[in-house]
């Protein structure tokens, strides 16, 4: 009898060990093209998890707020500029990624789309910090469908821009400009005039009617 | 009995050694090298050249 219950409560560990050790990395995907990419959490090519291969990577920089200054963390690691900032707040930003192929195929339904594993849970966009200046903001699933004006918070927006893919140049963001599925994953490069943040409008619920005299 | 523990103890810790392995790295596990990351103008990688990204919209 004891026999079976220590079995049992073995493999609950072993079965709920394995989860923890499952649910340490998160697949997602977002398009790469060849030329830069912005990609979400992306710091790393071992990160990759699809067809593309981890020499297809050439470089990888992070943007550095509180100084407004790029670091290079693939090949090499800038330190003294990536350890400004706390690795789970930088690898909630958006990352230039320069690859130097593409997979030229469709995954569900994204041209150039290709997995990789997050090494971060994602912060809420209410949760991270935008600091004065440019900031590298990826677009994540409580953004998709919402316009720029949406997610503002409390953030005084001068400028926001995207990422053209396909002719590797800027692209300004009007305060309608909505987040599709498509730019899920991907990023936008935004600049506030002070330290802020940014967040989903809440819609008010207004009390119940009253009960009729 | 004994060896039966003993066999899936082996495998717990197999498990949190290999969980540990598995884990998130920081990006600064990388050697460190002196290479300028200033934002520079948009570059095409040419060779073994590390590619530069492009510079912030212009103001």
């Amino acid at each position: 009898m004891s026999k079976k219950i220590i079995i049992s409560i073995m493999m609950i560990i072993l079965i709920g060990l394995g989860g923890f050790v499952t649910a340490s990395l998160l697949e997602v995907q977002a398009p790469i093209y060849k030329g830069w990419n912005l990609l979400f959490g992306f710091a790393n090519p071992n990160q990759l998890s699809g067809k593309l291969e981890e020499s297809s990577i050439k470089a990888v920089y992070a943007f550095i707020p509180t100084i407004q200054e790029y670091a290079m963390v693939y090949p090499d690691v800038d330190h003294d500029k990536v350890g400004l900032i706390d690795d789970d707040e930088l690898l909630n930003t958006a990352f230039w990624v320069y690859s130097s192929d593409e997979t030229g195929e469709e995954l569900n339904g994204i041209m150039n789309a290709d997995e990789y594993n997050l090494e971060e849970e994602i912060t809420l966009i209410g949760d991270r910090n935008i600091y004065k200046g440019w900031n590298f903001v990826g677009i994540t699933p409580e953004m998709v469908g919402k316009h720029l004006n949406e997610i503002k918070g409390n953030c005084e927006i001068e400028k926001a821009f995207g990422w053209e893919y396909d002719h590797q140049k800027w692209q300004l963001l009007e305060d309608y400009s909505k987040f599709n599925k498509e730019s899920l994953l991907t990023g936008i490069v935004v600049k506030v005039v002070s330290n802020c943040n940014l967040g989903t409008l809440e819609e008010e619920i207004s009390p119940p009617p009253e009960i009729p005299n | 009995m004994k060896k039966l523990i003993t066999i899936i103890f082996i495998l717990i810790v197999g498990l949190m050694v290999f969980g540990g392995c598995t884990t998130s790295q920081p990006p600064d596990n990388q050697p460190d090298d002196p290479i300028n990351p200033e934002p520079q103008e948009n570059n095409q990688a040419g060779g073994d050249e590390i590619p530069t990204p492009p510079a912030l919209p212009e103001e």
